[in-house]
């Protein structure tokens, strides 16, 4: 144990931690406002929705089916082009963003729909029958009843995009995947793998017990 | 008032069209309470809930305060169900919203001021009973609690018309009665129009002024509480009628006349014990007897009057505001 930890450039993990840190938020932050918005406007302009909308639907929903079962590795290979028109560059952290987002919102927006789904109808009834607009019913009734399933929603969906984030290291995102991949698996250093992976899971168990305490501290039921 | 004309409610469904209300001709008074019973699958929901409009007739008119509904356009709307309160069978709380927030919704939607929401709400916790319960959420609530705070928002912005649609059927007996209770407090006090919608026929006879009977998407019977049921009709009314308390058939089975006496003013109450005390051959003995309220109540009597006796004693009763009938015979 002792000669593993000898041969670790603590450094450079910091460094590692530091990126997968930074792909995670800032991802997080995007996947978190184009998975709502997806989630909402699949669930509002689906058939007896409050704002229902074939065309809008149909669009909104093949695209988050298309872009949910490409595999993420493939994803970012397709990206490319795109992550280079966006950001002029195809390695780095930052170059892996569009690849998570675009990899995980529409995941969470499946999330956001379900939640928004178990919405009691009842409820919405009783505020129609106050005088309630459609825009009202939105932020007033579905966004606070659903939001345990919107937060609960975030915490698994950002346990996927950290997983994300360790597989785009590997073609040179940066962050633990690389680390891992770069110095442990190629440079024969399994010290090096077995930290990262560590790291990773600690970020995963704290993500975890925050999402769930917000999820009990919201959950009123 | 409200006024139904020719209504009628078809829904439109896969296998093919279900009729749920048929030639539907109504007028609810103001500040009155009007029940509508009828069994499961009669319509009774449909009913109700064409009143504000969530759920658009097919065909037929309807004036809610000499308003054409049918031809308010989507915010008119809005503003016309402002004036409609509405009590639902599950309560239909936000869970995520506490007990004052639940009934400071309706304000929100107004754009009340939140001083003047605040002062609205506990205004209504203290009308409803919940006094210090405002910060509690509706999962700490019981039903009756909860129902409580259903009334309490439905009242917020003072609305002239309360619509329940089987508001007490998810309750217990005694809570169901003191749910009552406070709707009759409710119509006394403010003088608001209440339509209570239920398939029990106690809620009918302890609460409504005026009755309809709905069987099967049409109104078979209509009127004053005491005129339905005192003489019912139809078929499907006689059975209600024969629901209030024990049913009927654990009596032991009668050698004579069963009459039953419905009363709900303690005038009434005196009405029958002086009935019964002046024609001793009335009185033989009392198979059944329950209360409601605080001066409601009903019981049943088995007598060995002749006929002409009878029909005096139940003239002179119903002259006194009794609701009674002969149940066998
Ligand atoms: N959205 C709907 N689509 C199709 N049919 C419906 C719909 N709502 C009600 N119905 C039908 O209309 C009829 C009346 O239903 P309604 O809910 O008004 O009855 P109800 O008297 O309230 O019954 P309950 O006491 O069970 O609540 C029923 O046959 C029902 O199946
Ligand atoms: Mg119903």
């Amino acid at each position: 144990m002792n000669a593993l930890i000898l041969n670790i450039d603590w450094s450079a993990m910091l460094v590692s931690t530091g990126e997968t840190l930074y792909m995670t938020l800032v991802s997080a932050v995007f996947t978190f406002l184009f998975g709502l918005l997806l989630g909402f406007v699949l669930f509002l302009t689906a058939k007896n929705g409050l704002y229902e909308n074939r065309l809008i639907y149909r669009l909104t929903a093949s695209f988050v089916n298309v872009f949910r079962s490409i595999p993420f590795i493939i994803l970012i290979i397709l990206l490319i082009p795109l992550t280079v028109l966006i950001l002029r560059t195809m390695i780095g952290s930052t170059a892996a963003l569009p690849a998570i987002i675009i990899g995980s919102a529409p995941f969470y927006a499946r999330l956001v729909e379900i939640g928004l789904r178990e919405v009691d109808k009842g409820v919405i009834e009783a505020a129609q029958s106050m005088g309630a607009s459609r825009w009202q019913i939105v932020y007033k009734v579905f966004f606070p009843e659903a939001l345990p399933a919107i937060v609960s929603g975030m915490t698994v969906t950002l346990i996927a995009l950290i997983s994300n984030t360790a597989m785009a290291g590997v073609i040179g995102a940066g962050g633990l995947g690389t680390i891992a991949y770069n110095e442990g698996f190629e440079a024969n250093n399994n010290g090096i793998t077995v930290i990262a992976t560590l790291i990773i899971l600690l970020i995963v168990f704290i993500i975890q017990i925050i999402g769930d305490q917000i999820t009990r501290w919201i959950d009123k039921r | 008032m409200i006024e139904l004309i020719e209504v009628g409610k078809t829904y439109e469904t896969k296998d093919g069209s279900v009729i749920a209300l048929e030639n539907i001709n109504l007028t609810i008074q103001n500040g009155e309470i009007f029940g509508i019973i009828g069994y499961s699958g009669a319509g009774k929901s449909t009913l109700i809930r064409l009143i504000n409009l969530l759920e658009r007739p097919s065909k037929g008119r309807l004036i809610v305060d000499n308003r054409d509904m049918l031809q308010l356009g989507e915010r008119e709307l809005r503003d016309a169900r402002k004036q409609i309160g509405m009590i639902f069978q599950h309560f239909n709380l936000l869970w995520s919203r506490n007990v004052a927030q639940n009934i400071a919704l309706p304000l929100e939607l107004a754009g009340v001021h939140h001083k003047a929401r605040d002062a609205r709400v506990s205004e209504l916790l203290a009308l409803v009973g919940l006094e210090g319960r405002g910060k509690a959420y509706p999962s700490q609530l019981s039903g009756g609690q909860k129902q409580r705070v259903g009334i309490a928002r439905a009242l917020a912005s003072r609305p002239k018309i309360l619509l329940c649609d089987e508001a007490t059927s998810a309750l217990d007996p005694k809570t169901t009665e003191s749910i009552l209770q406070l709707l009759r407090e409710i119509n006394r006090k403010l003088g608001i129009t209440i339509v209570i919608i239920t398939h029990e026929m106690k809620v009918i006879s302890s609460t409504c002024h005026r009755v309809a009977v709905l069987d099967k998407g049409i109104i078979v019977e209509s009127g004053a509480v005491s005129e339905v049921f005192g003489h019912p009709k139809q078929e499907i009314t006689r059975e209600f009628v024969g629901k209030t308390g024990l049913p009927l058939e654990q009596i032991r089975k009668p050698k004579h006349v069963l009459l039953r006496a419905v009363f709900r003013s303690s005038t009434a109450q005196r009405a029958i014990i002086t009935e019964l005390a002046r024609s001793e051959q009335l009185f033989g003995r009392i198979v059944q007897a329950e209360t409601f309220g605080d001066d409601g109540g009903s019981i049943v009597l088995e007598t060995g009057a002749d006929n002409e006796a009878i029909q005096h004693a139940v003239a002179a009763l119903r002259a006194k505001d009794v609701l009674i009938e002969v149940l066998n015979g």
